[in-house]
């Protein structure tokens, strides 16, 4: 083999090795994925606010805050205390996700707000509906 | 070309193209896939042969049956694994071309050819299934393909020194 041949064959490798690490970081970059249970361990559980069949905002229920999405209709404030969380506020004409009051997870259905398509779940509900 | 000179070129043709042929199904049957996927391609070695011994347009004329008459012997002519087989040796007999045109020597001809013979593989089933994601296979099969086209290369370059050429 020529010189130049083996120099040609040592550059199609190294493009290709730079190719497979590159393909690699992007993989660990993308493997964030908004929608998968977040991997730190939570004060209580982990609750997602879902709208349009994707995490909106991942919260955990062991720690009091407050959070605002922006759902179709207009915007919902949830509030978290004591382990449990409720709507706050909601811009939406009928109120039911406000009236459905606090819910700790052990609800029948989780917190639903039509008009925003909006629902807020614990991680495991959510991760079986994602799934579907 | 006198008769006996033309006589001695299509056996030696049949006959690297049984070759060819034979070696393609013995390697389906009896060699696992490299990674699962990969396979060796050790009928590339008699192309390779064929181009030093035969010339060019004996060495399209192989390729091509070796495809054809592999395809119809082991049942998979115009399935799936036949058009990809016939992407893969379509390519890679362009690189042996190119390989020709250029003068290059056997073993870099023969990374050539593996590497177009995986580019083709890919293309093929990029289009087929219409999976463009599986372009992303593309540099593990060219790793792939440089060592084992140096391996057949060196094989094939072993092969040519005791065969007399007849061009």
């Amino acid at each position: 083999m020529k010189r130049k041949e083996i120099l040609i064959i040592i550059g199609v490798v190294i493009v290709c090795l730079c190719a497979v690490l590159g393909m690699k970081l992007l993989n660990k970059e993308t493997d964030s994925d908004p929608n998968a249970t977040p991997k730190e361990t939570p004060t209580g559980q982990w609750v997602a606010i879902v709208h349009r069949n994707g995490v909106a905002q991942w919260f955990d229920s062991g720690v009091d805050a407050e959070y605002t999405v922006t759902g179709d209709y207009g915007e919902m404030t949830v509030e978290v205390k004591d382990g449990r969380w409720h709507v706050e506020h909601v811009e939406c004409p009928n109120q039911n996700c406000f009236q459905m009051g606090w819910d700790d997870g052990t609800g029948f259905m989780p917190i639903t707000c039509i008009p925003n398509n909006i629902f807020i779940a614990t991680s495991q509900w959510v991760e079986g509906y994602l799934e579907q | 070309m006198n008769t006996l000179h033309k006589n001695r070129h299509l056996t030696y043709l049949a006959l690297l193209s049984a070759m060819a042929i034979a070696l393609n199904l013995l390697e389906t049957a009896m060699i696992p896939p490299l990674f699962g996927v990969f396979r060796v391609g050790l009928a590339n070695i008699i192309a390779l042969i064929t181009w030093k011994v035969l010339g060019v347009k004996s060495m399209i004329s192989v390729n091509l049956m070796r495809v054809l008459i592999g395809s119809l012997l082991s049942g998979t002519f115009l399935g799936s694994t036949f058009w990809i087989s016939l992407g893969g040796v379509c390519l890679s007999t362009l690189a042996l071309l190119l390989g020709n045109m250029l003068k290059s020597s056997v073993i870099f001809t023969s990374v050539l050819s593996a590497i177009a013979h995986s580019t083709g593989q890919v293309l093929v089933v990029m289009n087929f299934y219409k999976q463009a994601m599986m372009l992303t296979t593309l540099p593990y099969f060219i790793l792939l393909s440089v060592p084992v086209g140096i391996l057949t290369g060196y094989v094939a370059t072993v092969a040519i020194k005791r065969v007399r050429p007849l061009q």
